[in-house]
């Protein structure tokens, strides 16, 4: 498993190197430069100004050389200053709001497990039946709804009309001065809606992939075998082919990283959550290169790190995964 | 086995709906001039914000007094325009660089396959908002970006169906007989795995749909005052205590359109899988 572990942490090397390369070439698609958006904002700026401009972010220099001199900073984990009037240090504006776009994203994936587990085992053990009908097409129906148009819905259904929810921000007025239980059901009430949305999305996924897989691992061999030997039918629907239906769930989870991450995006601005995705989106319409970058750095770590997950989990439990890698 | 596909997705009455839903947003959009009771942009300030059913307006009107079923008909022409294209672009470099992986094998195929997992680590939604931060937002450029982030499943399935393919006899029998490489992928083997691709790409006009409308309800998709589904609820947004009617149908028209691509597409996946031909009475 150790050294699992060490050749999957090696083969990253390349993917992040890879991942600089894309970013850093995204961000020089531009028919112009960064110092043109700042400084067209003051018409006063020189053609002084503007030299001294490209100078201070090295945008003089030959390209190749920007990327190495982007990269060894990186390494540093010096991101460079946003263009925003606060100047302020790109990694620590994302180091703060990387907690609560992790916490969304957690929960909305246990969600979609909690949710997607019974309804894809269920579905499949009674395949052609009413409620495999239904339920395909819930999740049809959940993953081609938009999440903004749930979240607008949401958003007049239980903040509007019920008045049961909050509809935007992650903690009312006063949140400092209220005891750790109250700050605890204040975020729930805030972050339920959004968790929610964000996950039905997911249902689809997951749900349909552990029905086809259950379908296959029914109709194999070993369970013939086993049923053969004797077990009742629950023990062998429940135990010997749920085992077998759930690892692969490990990878599809890892999977979904990305469109979750991207997703925060939408749902943070939608409810103005102070997370990553909220930061990015003001990043791009602000124009703010230096946090876009770093964003898109990040989100691409982000999947990385999840994809890495994925891949250890599965090898703990399967060890002919672990096996193959070294064949 | 053209017959017996069309007779599979028949047998399959949701993927069917799905596809008879399609027909009919081609030609709503086609016949949009003709079909659309109002002009779609006119602004009527005395007639703003009138609920559904209000002087003729059968959806109600906007905070500009344009009628919303209008603008919902020729917001269908955006969706349809963007869907096809995105996908027809990252169709088609899903098979090049595919074919290429897949045929030439060895140093090409490792290049190209670790782009593809590359491009696969950058949530598309990332990666789609950078490039529109540094291009300006308009309907080519939203196109082109969803095309050129969504090319890598295409790519992935043409290179397993080539692989395959290539050491089968008949293209062996071809390049006996003197075909050139270029012959050979383009007329004996990319045929042969366009089932798969179309199922693909059907999926993924639905999820360009979704990533456009997403685009323009942030601002920075296909710009105003073009009437599209994902700005006009951008609007619906900020009027959502007084006209709940400007929030719930374009959501519902992008709902539907989507739908009907996905359950188009899982039926053909199904028609298309030779596990199933065989079912189908003659």
């Amino acid at each position: 498993m150790l050294k699992f572990t060490a050749v999957r942490l090696l083969m990253m090397i390349p993917t992040l190197i890879g991942i600089t390369i894309v970013s850093f070439t995204v961000m020089h698609l531009a028919p112009g430069d960064p110092t043109n958006y700042v400084l067209d904002m003051n018409p006063k700026a020189s053609q002084t100004a503007r030299a001294r401009m490209r100078e201070l972010y090295g945008l003089d220099k030959p390209i190749h050389v920007q990327y190495w001199n982007w990269l060894k900073s990186l390494a540093k984990m010096d991101l460079g200053r946003s263009f925003a009037p606060d100047r302020r240090l790109v990694t620590e504006k994302i180091v703060e709001r990387l907690p609560v776009t992790l916490a969304l994203n957690v929960f909305s994936m246990a969600i979609i497990l909690i949710v997607s587990l019974p309804l894809g085992l269920v579905a499949a053990v009674k395949a052609g039946g009413m409620f495999d009908k239904s339920s395909t097409v819930f999740v049809f129906v959940c993953f081609a709804a938009p999440s903004f148009w749930l979240a607008l819905l949401g958003m007049y259904l239980f903040g509007v009309k019920l008045g049961w929810l909050p509809i935007s921000g992650m903690t009312s007025l006063g949140f400092e001065h209220m005891t750790s239980w109250q700050k605890f059901a204040d975020l729930s009430r805030h972050l339920a809606m959004p968790v929610v949305i964000s996950s039905l999305g997911g249902l689809a996924g997951l749900s349909r992939y552990l029905r086809s897989n259950m379908l296959e691992i029914i109709r194999k061999d070993f369970l013939t075998t086993a049923r053969a030997k004797g077990l009742s039918e629950r023990v062998v629907i429940w135990k010997h082919a749920l085992r077998n239906a759930l690892i692969p769930v490990i990878t599809i989870l890892g999977l979904s990283v990305p469109g979750l991450v991207g997703g925060s995006v939408i749902m943070e601005s939608i409810y103005a959550i102070p997370g990553l995705g909220q930061l990015f989106y003001v990043a791009v319409m602000s124009r703010d290169y230096p946090v876009v970058m770093g964003g898109l750095v990040m989100g691409a770590v982000l999947t990385l790190l999840g994809n890495l997950l994925a891949d250890l989990g599965y090898a703990a439990v399967d060890p002919r995964v672990r096996d193959a890698a070294f064949k | 086995m053209m017959k017996n596909t069309l007779r599979l997705l028949w047998r399959n009455r949701l993927a069917f709906a799905g596809g008879i839903v399609v027909l009919s947003l081609f030609a709503v959009s086609w016949l949009a001039p003709a079909i659309a009771p109002f002009d779609p942009d006119k602004v009527q300030v005395r007639e703003r914000l009138k609920p559904p059913g209000t002087a003729g307006h059968v959806l109600g009107t906007d905070s500009l007094g344009r009628d919303v079923l209008s603008r919902l008909i020729w917001g269908s022409r955006v969706s349809l325009k963007v869907g096809i294209v995105a996908v027809g672009i990252a169709t088609l470099i899903g098979l090049f660089l595919g074919a290429l992986a897949g045929y030439h094998g060895g140093v090409t195929d490792g290049v190209i396959m670790r782009f593809v997992d590359l491009m696969l680590c950058f949530p598309s939604m990332f990666l789609i908002l950078a490039v529109i931060a540094v291009l300006e937002p308009s309907i080519w450029n939203v196109m082109i970006v969803i095309g050129l982030t969504g090319w890598m499943g295409v790519a992935r399935l043409v290179r397993a169906d080539l692989m395959s393919l290539k050491g089968r006899d008949f293209a062996l029998a071809a390049r006996a007989m003197g075909a050139g490489d270029t012959r050979i992928i383009l007329v004996h083997l990319l045929p042969n795995a366009m089932g798969p691709v179309l199922v693909t790409a059907t999926l993924g006009v639905a999820g360009a749909i979704l990533t456009e409308s997403a685009l323009s309800f942030l601002g920075l998709g296909v710009q105003p005052p073009t009437p599209t589904w994902g700005a006009m609820l951008t609007e619906g947004k900020d009027y959502l205590q007084q006209a709940w009617w400007l929030s719930l149908y374009p959501g519902l028209a992008i709902l539907v359109t989507v739908l009907s691509y996905n359950l188009l597409g899982e039926g053909l996946r199904e028609a298309l899988d030779p596990h199933n031909r065989e079912a189908v009475p003659k």
